[in-house]
């Protein structure tokens, strides 16, 4: 008798370890996995929550395959997505199963896209909260505020090379690094830069470029000198495929985007932020106005920053140090030895130090420390209290920022010296 | 006593202690001790690992009195038998306390992040029967375990702080002094308790060939897990400020989510979990029988298998009783390890000073 | 059943038993003779050399050098010592207890003892009461076993003793020793080598010339060393000796008149010659395997170590079958108390039948319930032999071509002799890639259901969209797919063992790629699965040792269910189960886990196959007579160290 009871309560103990062991299991394939999400402002109500996942439908790369008709969510590719406006973004979720045949999962959610509406009015703290919590979404997901609507974006957002769209996103993230041109925030930089006391968050923008700015006909371009990080985000000259593009960054003053930079002025932060690696610069060449030259330009070392206190405030000094190599001098003048070869360098110091005194200054009188000042500055304080006490952001309006840009020539690329073209005798 | 505890070296034993004191900083731990000093959690846990290393001197000074003797045998030598039945029965209530709450805050953590589905019992029980297997097998298969698996765990640590080294800053380090030196001072002081745990060796200690064995593996445990406990502590505060890292309920876990080297090399996450899973069995096998083994000798009983199954019911039965990680995070382990000292450290003062005017034990020539 | 019976087990209360398990411990340096021994090392060593020189057990701590003494004393705390245990056991009993206690410790120490009472017997000595299934369990027989004198009892005692009408392959043959003694041989039929009796025993006994100059009387010593043209002759009295050695294919010879009988050496039969070893194949190195001769087998060990102090004792097994086993270790090397042990463990078995190792090594091993193997069996000359001159004692066997090798731990079971015969880097790099192999083949369907099921953030983004695409259309579960796929793949593996070897080679690929592939095709499982279980398998084959291989094909299983269960808690769960079980293990009183967990010298030579002049120092664990099994310097040649 006793041992029955025994064998019943073993053999049940076993069945409910097994049976209870497995509720967090989710059959691969019974999941569907999101990788992108949008969040915009919703009109009946608070959230507007789009999620684009894979249709499962053909296998990529399969040759062409059929080009499904674009439905409402628009399949071509194998990718799909769906909007829906929910109370809360948890709510949301479960309000999309009652069109999603499969569970939601975001742990392969690489991407965050805030529409810049929500950015701009100052609430994203409410809507940042509850994702940082959540189990599934992942602190390494990328951030960005999308000019326009974010549902928009997902729309235009197809992969453009091969058929991978978490490839395209996960290497576009990987961009700054080769072009300087945006910048890599993830969802735990951006909260830690929320919640800091160090400085202000940033976010890279990303933007649906319609083409508008990109003019077929017209006067063709003179002499005139114009870089190519001047440009705001949406408004690139270009055209063809993808409509997406990331580029600039928006500038927040706690949860609220106050200010967006050129995607030039977006390496200029880099710089100071110690995140630059590599960009092409173009300047006006020195000698010779309307002709350019272009340098590749590379970080050196890490930027050198001192800061000290007076009464009005903090005094910064910074100085970046950058390298380079000619690629080319339109003018062909030799500038690859001295004396013009440090005129050269200077001009180009000049020029990076100019924007970034510009930028600087933007910042600043906005009150947002952007470019982790705030962080060297707490060296010299000894303790959190005290360091809590000057109240940094505040205290960075009132700051001397004095800046200096170190360049180093280092090669002269594939070409030693330039010589001009040997002109006829008759044109001399 | 006809307990048979079996035999292991120094480097069985180190292993053993050090997994039991150091698994406690993939759990709340950390974010608790952010919360109370700042940034500057690195240096403060050195503070306790040295106070720790302080108490465990008059540990060792009292072993060595009282040569191939145990805690309990002793507590009652010295304290007289009532009293030293108390302070056994205090000691035995707190290794108990320690493994039942680190089994919940486990279980809690869990729960959080990968099982968010899974009944609290489902873990608690695979935990239990785990730890009762191995304190059935006995002592010298745990310890030897612990020596076995510490270095695919320890790989599996110092894999998850190299790659993490792409998020480290270093100017999340300052202010340097956190909160204020007295705060961190007296933080660090009581948060000896975290090291609480050597008091296995004075347990186990007829299990170590003779008290220069119980010294050298009682100072290179301590010194071992502070040194980690240090050193993880500084790459937490090196990942998050200290406005982040105290709200974040796992630091290791949650840096291991940040590792990002393009597009193949990231979420390694739950490969750290083998880490996270099988420090804490080990280590909480090991606190666990030596409860058993407090309990036995107290009572004298020389057959600890009925012991362990019963007992291992009523720890399961223990860690059900909490079941909200709030409670526990800010009640148990705070109390745990603010005031583990007291089991750990004073009782073996006590027991030593007593011990001095009672004239017990036998002086120790070499 | 059995399992409550284990669960009521572990609920009642026992008083701790002595339970006289065996642990290796350091042999008490009685045997300062063994390092005086020609040991072949120091048999080069120049005489004086004061860097050389054996250590005997007492001194071996103490010549070390600090690392390895530090080492020795490790490896002491893992062998507690048993006398002092009972001592401590018996002060300090709880007085309420104490009575009980004290019989129980009676009891225990008389059945512990029971074990040890063997008879300590010789070879020829042991089949003195356990010969026949006959006499087993009967009365002994009242017959006298002294051989008579006269002829015809003997006849009519050896024709009644081996049922002579019905056993037709005894051969009795009745000569005329010398034209006028009576006589007669008697051997098995078969087991004998015919040339030797016709020409070495009846034609010299059967000339007529011997009986003349003889003065009638025969006498023993003048046909031992006068007559008999053999080697190897022995005089036997008694009937069940002599009639162990006829069954071993020895000829006897009864001469009327004589109270003795000759036991002539004439084995001959048919049997397999040295051929390749077949489950551990190596590229460099001999190309030899045991067979089912334990003359060939040891002749092979003999080969190779050839020095006085190779002992070589033959035990029977089976007290019905009477097959012969021969332990081999090195005389002052080996600890006298694992062959002891050894000689023990073998000897108190009792049973009618043991079929040789495989079947032998069951009886002997430690843990009878571990999925791991706790005997190193070999079937490598060259295997063994390396082991034999670490200290370790070697069974080899009649009709089974292995040799079961003890102790043994956890690591030497995935060394291959490969890596001894190629440089060390090479070695070490082979040897990591088998302990991969165990690890893919132990973990891999487990991890890879544990990731997909619970853990699925792990995966790389495209990688999970394309294990899902393939997915799509298959109707199963993650846990069917792989179960199915498995289970078909250990079809394979255990048809290809039993099909024909010319269909052999075709049917593995055949099998293995058709059905993977139409799997695929048939929507039963997906591609990547296919990879997974490839890579398994082929894992499993790369481990050296077949034993620990099927171990670890089952384990695999249990891992692949913890998995399905709960995902990497319940793999971690499988891991502190499967190593606590085996941390406890012990192969022949030595920790199953050396020289990791507990730690012992030499420790890296688990992972990295160190240079042959860097490993001087015998295994540790197995607490050897002689520690050094090289010189302090071994390369002379290179001169000193810092010269």
């Amino acid at each position: 008798m006793c041992k029955r009871i025994l064998s019943a309560i073993v053999i049940i103990a076993l069945f409910s370890a097994v049976l209870g062991g497995c509720q967090d299991a989710n059959e691969i394939d019974a999941v569907v996995r999101v990788l992108v999400i949008g969040i915009d402002k919703g009109v009946t109500d608070k959230w507007r929550l789009t999620v684009q996942f894979s249709s499962m439908k053909e296998t990529p790369g399969g040759g062409g395959g059929e080009e499904g008709g674009s439905t409402g969510g628009g399949t071509g590719n194998g990718y799909s997505h769906v909007t829906i406006d929910a109370p809360s973004f948890f709510e949301g979720i479960d309000m999309l199963g009652s069109s999603i045949s499969r569970k939601l999962f975001f742990t392969h959610a690489g991407t965050i896209i805030i529409s810049e509406r929500l950015a701009r009015e100052g609430i994203l703290g409410d809507f940042i909260a509850p994702l940082i919590r959540y189990k599934q979404i992942r602190e390494s997901a990328q951030l960005y505020v999308v000019k326009g609507e974010a549902m928009d974006f997902i729309v235009e957002n197809q992969p453009t090379i091969g058929n991978t769209l978490s490839k395209s996103l996960e290497l576009a993230a990987k961009q700054p690094d080769n072009t300087g041109y945006t910048i890599s925030v993830t969802l735990n930089d951006f909260y830690s830069a929320l919640k800091s006391t160090h400085g202000q968050p940033i976010m890279a923008i990303a933007a649906v470029n319609d083409f508008k700015n990109f003019k077929r006909d017209g006067p063709r371009w003179k002499n005139e000198f114009k870089k190519g990080g001047e440009y705001k985000p949406e408004d690139l000259p270009r055209h063809g495929e993808n409509k997406i593009e990331f580029w600039g960054t928006a500038v927040f003053n706690r949860d609220k985007m106050v200010d967006e930079l050129t995607g030039g002025e977006n390496r200029l932060l880099l710089m100071a932020r110690n995140e630059f690696k590599r960009g092409f610069f173009t300047i006006r060449d020195p000698k010779s106005p309307d002709r350019i030259i272009a340098m590749d330009v590379l970080k050196d070392k890490n930027p050198k920053i001192k800061i000290s206190f007076d009464e009005d405030g903090p005094v910064i000094d910074i100085t970046i140090f950058l390298k380079g190599d000619i690629l080319s001098i339109q003018s062909r003048i030799h500038y690859e030895e001295d004396p013009l070869l440090s005129t050269l360098v200077t001009a180009l110091e000049k020029d990076i130090k100019d924007d970034l005194d510009r930028l600087i200054n933007k910042c600043k009188n906005q009150g947002l420390d952007v470019f982790r000042f705030g962080e060297s500055a707490a060296k010299y304080f000894a303790t959190i209290e005290e360091w809590e006490k000057y109240y940094w952001n505040d205290k960075f309006k009132d700051a001397k920022i004095n800046t200096k840009v170190d360049f180093s020539m280092r090669r002269t690329g594939t070409r030693l010296r330039s010589s001009p073209i040997p002109r006829l005798k008759g044109e001399e | 006593m006809t307990m048979e505890e079996g035999k292991f070296g120094v480097q069985e034993a180190v292993s053993l202690v050090a997994t039991a004191i150091s698994f406690k900083v993939f759990f709340t731990s950390p974010s608790l001790a952010a919360d109370l000093v700042g940034n500057n959690i690195w240096y403060m846990t050195l503070i306790s690992a040295s106070t720790a290393i302080l108490g465990f001197t008059f540990i060792y000074l009292l072993l060595r009195r009282f040569p191939d003797q145990d805690i309990t045998a002793i507590f009652s030598e010295t304290l007289g038998k009532p009293i030293g039945f108390i302070c056994s029965a205090f000691l035995c209530l707190y290794l108990f306390y320690a493994a039942s709450s680190s089994i919940t805050e486990f279980t809690e953590v869990m729960r959080d992040y990968i099982y968010l589905l899974t009944p609290s019992s489902i873990i608690i029980g695979i935990f239990v029967v785990a730890v009762m297997t191995l304190c059935l097998l006995g002592l010298e298969s745990i310890a030897r375990l612990a020596r076995f698996l510490i270095f695919p765990m320890l790989f599996g640590v110092l894999l998850v702080l190299v790659l993490g080294f792409k998020n480290f800053h270093i100017n999340r380090l300052f202010p340097i002094l956190g909160h204020g030196t007295l705060k961190t001072l007296t933080n660090g002081i009581t948060r000896s308790s975290a090291y609480g745990e050597i008091v296995i060796l004075a347990v186990v200690a007829p299990s170590l060939q003779g008290i220069a064995f119980v010294k050298k593996a009682g100072y290179t445990s301590l010194i071992l897990s502070g040194l980690f406990i240090s050193m993880l502590l500084l790459t937490f505060a090196l990942t998050y400020p200290y406005y982040v890292a105290r709200e974040i309920t796992s630091l290791m876990y949650g840096m291991a989510t940040l590792i990002d080297y393009g597009r193949f090399l990231q979420r390694v996450e739950p490969l750290f979990l083998f880490v996270w899973f099988l420090s804490p069995l080990i280590g909480i096998s090991g606190v666990f029988y030596c409860f058993i083994s407090v309990y036995c000798k107290m009572f004298k009983i020389s057959d600890s298998r009925p012991i362990v199954v019963g007992s291992s019911i009523v720890l399961f039965a223990v860690c059900l009783f909490q079941s909200d990680l709030g409670a526990i995070a800010s009640a148990t382990i705070q109390s745990i390890r603010n005031f583990g000292w007291i089991p750990a450290f004073a009782l073996p003062i006590l027991a030593l000073v007593i011990g001095g005017l009672r004239k017990k034990g036998t002086k120790y020539h070499v | 059943m059995a399992f409550l019976e284990f669960i009521k087990n572990l609920l009642t209360y026992k008083e701790p038993l002595q339970t006289g398990r065996f642990e290796l411990h350091e042999s008490p340096g009685e045997n300062p003779q063994g390092a005086d021994l020609n040991i072949p090392v120091e048999s080069g060593n120049i005489p004086g050399d004061p860097a050389q020189g054996s250590s005997t057990a007492g001194d071996s701590t103490g010549e070390g050098s600090g690392d390895s003494k530090e080492a020795t004393e490790d490896s002491q705390n893992n062998t507690s010592n048993q006398s002092e245990d009972k001592k401590a056991g018996i002060k300090k009993s709880p007085k309420s207890l104490g009575k009980w206690n004290k019989d129980r410790k009676q009891e225990s120490s008389r059945t512990k003892d029971l074990p040890q009472d063997l008879p300590q017997h010789t070879p020829q000595g042991s089949s003195q009461n356990q010969n026949s299934p006959q006499t087993r369990g009967s009365s002994q027989t009242q017959k006298s076993d002294a051989v008579n004198k006269n002829l015809s009892k003997n006849l009519q005692r050896m024709q009644q003793d081996f049922n002579m009408p019905e056993n037709a392959d005894i051969v009795i043959r009745n000569i005329k020793a010398g034209a006028s003694t009576d006589a007669f041989i008697l051997y098995v039929d078969g087991m004998v080598d015919k040339v030797t009796i016709n020409e070495s025993i009846l034609s010299p006994l059967m000339q007529t010339d011997q009986g003349t100059e003889s003065n009638k009387e025969p006498s023993a010593d003048h046909i031992l060393e006068s007559v008999l043209s053999v080697n190897d002759i022995q005089k036997s009295t008694s009937y069940t000796e002599i009639i162990q050695k006829v069954l071993e294919g020895v000829t006897a010879l009864f001469v009327d008149g004589l109270d003795i009988c000759f036991l002539i050496e004439t084995q001959g039969f048919e049997k397999r010659n040295v051929e390749q070893p077949v489950t551990e194949r190596t590229i460099f190195g001999p190309h030899e395997a045991f067979s089912e001769s334990l003359a060939t087998n040891i002749t092979l060990i003999r080969r190779i170590i050839k020095n006085k102090d190779l002992i070589t004792e033959t035990l029977p097994i089976g007290r019905s079958n009477n097959l012969k086993c021969a332990i081999m270790y090195m005389k002052g090397i080996v600890n006298p108390g694992l062959v002891q042990e050894t000689k023990r463990r073998i000897q108190s078995i009792d049973t009618d039948y043991i079929l040789g190792g495989g079947e032998l090594n069951q009886y002997i091993e430690d843990h009878n319930l571990s999925l791991l193997p706790q005997i190193l069996s070999t079937e490598r000359p060259d295997r063994t032999a390396p082991l034999i001159m670490d200290g370790r004692v070697a069974i080899l066997y009649e009709s089974s071509p292995n040799a079961s090798i003890v102790p043994t731990n956890f690591f030497e079971l995935i060394y291959s002799p490969d890596d001894f015969f190629i440089r060390w880097q090479y070695g070490t790099f082979v040897r990591a890639i088998r302990y991969m192999a165990l690890m893919l083949s132990l973990f891999l369907p487990g991890i890879y259901l544990a990731i997909t099921q619970y853990h699925a953030e792990a995966i790389p983004t495209e990688l999970i969209l394309a294990i899902e695409k393939s997915r799509e259309n298959v109707p199963f579960g993650v846990i069917f797919e792989i179960l199915l796929m498995e289970v078909s793949f250990e079809l394979i593996r255990e048809a290809g063992v039993r099909v024909p070897e010319m269909v052999g080679q075709t049917l593995g690929i055949v099998g293995a790629l058709i059905l993977g592939q139409s799997a695929v095709a048939a929507n039963l499982v997906s591609p990547i699965l296919v990879i997974i279980v490839a890579i398994t398998g082929l894992g499993n084959f790369a481990m050296p040792n077949h034993h620990l291989a099927i171990g670890v094909r089952v384990l695999r299983f249990l891992f692949i269910l913890l998995g399905a269960l709960m995902g990497f808690y319940g793999i971690t769960f499988g891991i502190i189960i499967v190593a606590g079980f085996a941390v406890h293990m012990k192969s022949f009183g030595v920790p199953f886990f050396v020289p990791i967990a507990p730690k012992t010298q030499s420790n890296l030579e688990t992972f990295i196959r160190l240079p042959l002049w860097i490993s001087t120092i015998r295994t540790d664990s197995i607490n050897t007579l002689n520690r050094r099994s090289a010189g302090r310097i071994v390369r002379r040649w290179k001169g000193r160290r810092g010269e």
